[in-house]
C-alpha cells in the first residue's frame, strides 16, 4: 500500500540518504584528526556547527539579507514572465518583436552584468533583486509560454460551442494548463534565484552571504565559508520546499504535476 | 464547400448535400481523410467554408450558434482535468449562459443521473474510465439542451465491450431525450446499430456517394447484431466503401 505520507513510510524511504550523510560526516570529522589536516585548510564538521552556533545572529542576519533579495526576485522574475507569457499568447507580434531580446538576456552571464547593476542601483537590496529577478526570468517565460498553449484544439473548440469568451477560456482552461508548467520552472528557479542574490553580493553589498563569503574569502576562514555555505544551502532548500507546498496546494487534481 | 486561401486552399468537401430532419439520428461514415469531422465543423460554425451554402433550421451556422448553439462530444471527451465531473457540466451551463445559477445544481444531478453517474460527480476525469468520461462528456453537451448534438467518434477510444455499452447507453438518452444527432464514425456496425440514416462519403474531395435509410432502426432488445436484415446492409455499405 501507499503509506509514503506515513512517518514509517517517510523514514523507510530516506534513511539511506541519511545514513549515508551520516557516514560521510563522521568519515570527515575524523579523517581531518587521522590525517593532521589543518583546520584552516578543512574544518571538521564539529567545528564548523559551534562556529555557526556561536556567530547565529551575524549568520541570520545576513542569511536574512540575503533570501529577502532572492526571494524579492524570484517574485519579480516570475511574475513579469507570467505577464510576457500572456502579452505572447495573444499578439504574436509581441511575441516576435520581444522573445529575440530575452534570448539575449539569457545569454548575458550574471557575472559580467552583476557589477553594471551595482553600478546604476548602488550597495543596497535593489541590484540582488535584480540580478534574482533575470535568472528565474526566462525558465519561468519559456515553460509558462508552452503551458498556456497546452490545452488541446477539442479543449478550444468546446469552449467556442458554448459560447465562452477568450477570457473564460483563459480563466477556466489556460490558466490551470499552464500552473504545472510555471512550478517546474519555479521549483529550478527557486534555487537559482538564491545564487543569483549571492553573486550580485559579490561584486559589492553592504550585507548578505555572499558579502561574508567574501570577506572570509580574504581571510582565509574556511570555517566561516563553510558556515556561510551551509547556512545558505539549508536557506535555500526550505525555499524549494516551500515552492513545492504552495504546488501541492495548486495543483489539486490528479496527474497534475509534470516531474522535472 | 472550400477551405483555406489561395495557393493553400484545400478541396475538402464537395457537393455535399444533405437533408436532416429534426429528431433524426445520421451517422456519417467514410474512410479517414474524407472530411467526416470536417463536415460537422463547417455544420457548427468552428470552420467557416469559402463557399457553399448551410442552413440549420433556416438559419445560417453562425446565427444558430449565436442563437441555440449545438451540443457537441468530442473524440476524446475534452474534459477539463482541473473540474470535477459536475463541475465540468456545470461550466458548460455557466458558458452558455443557460438556466439560472440556482437550477444549475439540479441540472447537473438530472444529467448525472440521466448518464447514469449519480454517485460519480465529484470525481476528476482522471478518476474515470474511458467510458465514464465520454458519458460525462454526452451530459455536458446536452447540458445547455441543444436541438442538434453534433457526435465526432465519441466512442472511437474504447474498447470493444464498453464501445457496445455506450451504443446502447446512446440508444436509451436519445429516446428519453429526442434530439437530432450527427453522428461521426468510422465504424459501419456502429452506424448501422444506431442510426436513421446513414450517409457514405467519398474521400478526397469528400462527397455523398450514398445515403442509405436503415430498415429497423435501433431495435428494442439490442439483437440488432444478429439480426438478418442488419448483416445484409452491414455487407451493402462494406461494398461502397470499397469500391
Amino acid at each position: 500500500m501507499n503509506n509514503t505520507h506515513s512517518l514509517a513510510g517517510r523514514l523507510r524511504q530516506t534513511w539511506p540518504a541519511l545514513a549515508l550523510f551520516g557516514a560521510v560526516m563522521l568519515l570527515w570529522e575524523f579523517s581531518v584528526d587521522w590525517f593532521d589536516v589543518p583546520s584552516f585548510l578543512l574544518p571538521p564538521p564539529s567545528v564548523i556547527f559551534l562556529e555557526m552556533a556561536e556567530n547565529w545572529q551575524m549568520l541570520l542576519k545576513n542569511l536574512w539579507a540575503t533570501m529577502l533579495a532572492a526571494i524579492l526576485g524570484f517574485a519579480l522574475g516570475t511574475a513579469v514572465a507570467i505577464a510576457l507569457a500572456i502579452l505572447f499568447l495573444y499578439s504574436r507580434t509581441a511575441e516576435r518583436a520581444l522573445f529575440p531580446w530575452a534570448i539575449t538576456i539569457k545569454t548575458i552571464p550574471v557575472l559580467a552584468i552583476a557589477p553594471l547593476l551595482t553600478i546604476w542601483l548602488g550597495y543596497g537590496i535593489a541590484p540582488k533583486v535584480a540580478i534574482a529577478a533575470l535568472i528565474c526570468f526566462f525558465p519561468t517565460l519559456v515553460n509558462a509560454v508552452k503551458g498556456f498553449r497546452t490545452i488541446d484544439s477539442q479543449t478550444v473548440e468546446f469552449f467556442r460551442i458554448a459560447g465562452a469568451s477568450k477570457a473564460q477560456l483563459f480563466r477556466h482552461a489556460r490558466l490551470y494548463a499552464a500552473l504545472p508548467y510555471i512550478f517546474a520552472a519555479a521549483k529550478i528557479s527557486a534555487s537559482m534565484s538564491v545564487i543569483g542574490a549571492i553573486v550580485a553580493e559579490f561584486t559589492g553589498a553592504n550585507s548578505g552571504i555572499g558579502t561574508l563569503i567574501v570577506t572570509a574569502g580574504y581571510q582565509m576562514d574556511a570555517t566561516m565559508l563553510f558556515a556561510a555555505i551551509v547556512a545558505s544551502s539549508i536557506a535555500t532548500i526550505a525555499l524549494f520546499y516551500v515552492v513545492v507546498l504552495i504546488e501541492r496546494f495548486s495543483l489539486y487534481w490528479p496527474e497534475a504535476r509534470i516531474d522535472a | 464547400m472550400r477551405f483555406g486561401a489561395g495557393k493553400t486552399a484545400v478541396h475538402a468537401l464537395d457537393e455535399i448535400d444533405l437533408n436532416v430532419r429534426p429528431g433524426e439520428f445520421v451517422s456519417i461514415v467514410g474512410r479517414s481523410g474524407c472530411g467526416k469531422s470536417t463536415l460537422l465543423r463547417c455544420i457548427t460554425n468552428l470552420l467557416p467554408p469559402t463557399s457553399g451554402d448551410i442552413s440549420v433550421m433556416g438559419m445560417s451556422p453562425g446565427e444558430y450558434q449565436k442563437d441555440k448553439r449545438f451540443g457537441f462530444v468530442f473524440q476524446d471527451a475534452a474534459l477539463l482535468p482541473w473540474k470535477t465531473a459536475a463541475e465540468n457540466i456545470q461550466l458548460a451551463m455557466q458558458l452558455s449562459r443557460h438556466a439560472p445559477q440556482a437550477k444549475r445544481q439540479q441540472r447537473v444531478r438530472d444529467l448525472l443521473d440521466l448518464v447514469r453517474l449519480s454517485n460519480f460527480g465529484n470525481k476528476y476525469p482522471a478518476q474515470l474510465s474511458g467510458g465514464m468520461r465520454q458519458r460525462v462528456s454526452i451530459a455536458r453537451a446536452l447540458s445547455y439542451e441543444p436541438e442538434i448534438l453534433m457526435m465526432d467518434e465519441p466512442f472511437g477510444a474504447l474498447d470493444e465491450f464498453t464501445r457496445r455499452e455506450m451504443h446502447d447507453e446512446l440508444i436509451r438518452i436519445h429516446a428519453e431525450r429526442p434530439h437530432t444527432v450527427l453522428f461521426v464514425t468510422h465504424s459501419l456496425s456502429e452506424a448501422l446499430y444506431l442510426s436513421d440514416r446513414i450517409v457514405v462519403l467519398a474521400a478526397r474531395p469528400g462527397r455523398v456517394k450514398s445515403i442509405i435509410s436503415v430498415e429497423n432502426p435501433r431495435p428494442k432488445g439490442g439483437i440488432a447484431h444478429a439480426d438478418t436484415g442488419y448483416l445484409r446492409q452491414l455487407a451493402e455499405l462494406e461494398e461502397l466503401l470499397h469500391e
